[in-house]
């Protein structure tokens, strides 16, 4: 796997984020808010891919859990990613078991899966992919595969600590990551040529097995 | 991270995309980099929205004033433990593969040295019986050879280098260092081979005394526990000064180490010396004095008769 841009700014706000870490478990406020404001888009944006249009929520319910934890955490800035994460993925777990009791529609529609500009290159087609397109492409991977890319590239996590929140084994994960960008790159040339080519029906991750 | 190590290495950004792609595109060619990238950065976009962030501050806050309230509550648990893993693991491992080497070891001493105290005598007679070469080789150079001093056994004396003669000789010493403290020690045949052997009734007891500690201590007796046994076997034979003890801890220091044997005759020779007025050597005087006493019990016996 490459180490790609976003891996590098996250580490270089790994480093911001432990000293907030550390200054919030003395009891500063305006610090945990900063160690929000860097850790939440990348949670916000696994639990999107997690839990769909939920996240929000299921992200609110895990800063409650983060909040009341905090002094129970130890590590450096790079781990309270990996923590947070854990956390917000055992939120988004009991979150799809609930939903799974009462089920209802998912919230996909695989007309979304319609990328823009079908003859454009890959990065074009990258550049002008919405946020919600990018969500859905990555749902279309089997779950072990998008948790993987998610951990790694949304969030940040290296390697053993994505393992660490998936339970599985560093070697697994890395193949899953590497698979699934595999994947998506050649999804994404598939959509560019316009076949639409879509083997397998979009859902979401967490009701996949 | 395991980006790191893969980060390095320049073959691994390969093409990501079928390189037999459509035709359409002008570039195909898509790295791993690449599309991290530009995911990470769709899919985390999007500023932080402030309401969450005070939903948090406010949670936060809360926890804080719960946690003032019960001060003691917070401890950390393993799945909140994440500090850096790749430099304590690795230590671990190390300490984890000392310490079970130092175990093994461990052990193993033990086990040598639960085999060493076990085996020692029985393994020590068995040694000196089943030692074939050595004896063999000395037992021609000892004074007064075999076919001449050897009368009385025709089928012993037939073969003059034959390895059970020293093998003989040794047990004759055990008997003798084990018999001599009781009154019929020997049968004469023995006694008088082992006499044969050692040159003269009054060089038996130092002739013994060399051959066994040769026999015991030469196949790896250690010398630590023979130097208990001989101290076990001079205390005893020093502080009861009967003759007969005397003997017999001259005997198994015999056996036990040389040096000491020597002196635990010493012991035996001055005690059962005073007693009886025996002979030269420490174990000679302790089966002459049996001698001794054997006759006088017959002389009062006769006594009795005569009355």
């Amino acid at each position: 796997m490459g180490q790609g841009a976003r891996s590098r700014r996250a580490q270089a706000d790994d480093g911001e984020l432990g000293a907030a870490v550390a200054r919030a478990q003395q009891g500063d406020e305006a610090a945990f808010a900063v160690a929000y404001r860097i850790v939440q888009p990348g949670l916000l944006g696994y639990l999107r891919g997690l839990v769909g249009e939920d996240a929000e929520d299921v992200a609110s319910d895990a800063w409650l859990e983060i909040a009341r934890d905090l002094d129970r955490f130890q590590g450096d800035g790079a781990g309270f990613r990996g923590w947070t994460a854990t956390i917000a993925r055992h939120r988004a777990l009991d979150h799809l078991r609930r939903r799974r009791v009462r089920p209802r529609q998912a919230a996909l529609d695989p007309d979304v899966l319609d990328l823009p500009a079908p003859h454009s290159t890959h990065d074009q087609a990258l550049e002008s992919l919405s946020t919600e397109q990018a969500l859905r492409l990555v749902r279309t991977l089997p779950q072990d595969q998008a948790e993987a890319v998610l951990l790694r590239v949304v969030v940040g996590l290296d390697g053993p600590a994505a393992a660490r929140v998936l339970g599985k084994r560093p070697g697994a994960v890395r193949t899953a990551a590497h698979r699934g960008l595999k994947r998506l790159a050649r999804r994404l040339g598939a959509e560019d040529a316009g076949g639409g080519v879509t083997d397998e029906p979009p859902r979401a991750l967490g009701e996949s097995k | 991270m395991g980006d790191r190590s893969n980060g390095g290495d320049p073959g691994h950004r390969h093409a990501l995309a079928d390189p037999v792609g459509p035709p359409g595109g002008s570039r195909r060619v898509l790295d791993e980099a690449t599309l991290e990238a530009l995911l990470a950065a769709v899919v985390r976009g999007g500023a932080v929205d402030a309401e969450g962030e005070q939903r948090a501050v406010a949670a936060f806050r809360a926890a804080r004033a719960a946690r003032e309230a019960r001060p003691s509550a917070a401890r950390t648990r393993r799945r909140d433990d994440w500090r850096p893993r790749e430099r304590w693991r690795p230590r671990r491992s190390v300490r984890t593969v000392l310490s079970v080497l130092l175990a093994s070891l461990t052990l193993g001493g033990v086990a040598v040295a639960a085999i060493g105290s076990a085996g020692f005598p029985v393994g020590g007679a068995g040694a000196g019986r089943d030692r074939p070469p050595a004896p063999a080789g000395t037992a021609p150079g000892r004074p007064g050879g075999q076919p001449s001093a050897r009368p009385g056994s025709p089928p012993a004396s037939a073969s003059p280098d034959r390895p059970d003669s020293a093998q003989d000789t040794e047990a004759h010493c055990r008997a003798y260092a084990r018999g001599s403290g009781r009154g019929d020690a020997l049968d004469a045949t023995a006694w008088r081979r082992l006499v044969a052997a050692a040159g003269g009734a009054d060089r038996v007891a130092a002739y013994c005394a060399g051959r066994l500690a040769h026999a015991t201590v030469g196949p790896g007796g250690t010398p630590g526990r023979s130097g208990d046994a001989t101290g076990a076997a001079n205390g005893p034979g020093g502080t009861h000064a009967g003759g007969a003890t005397g003997s017999q801890g001259s005997g198994n220091s015999g056996s036990g180490n040389g040096s000491s044997g020597s002196s635990g005759s010493g012991n035996g020779d001055t005690s059962s010396g005073n007693s009886r007025g025996g002979d030269s050597g420490g174990n000679g005087a302790g089966t002459g004095g049996q001698g001794k006493g054997s006759n006088g019990g017959a002389g009062s016996r006769t006594g009795k008769n005569d009355d």
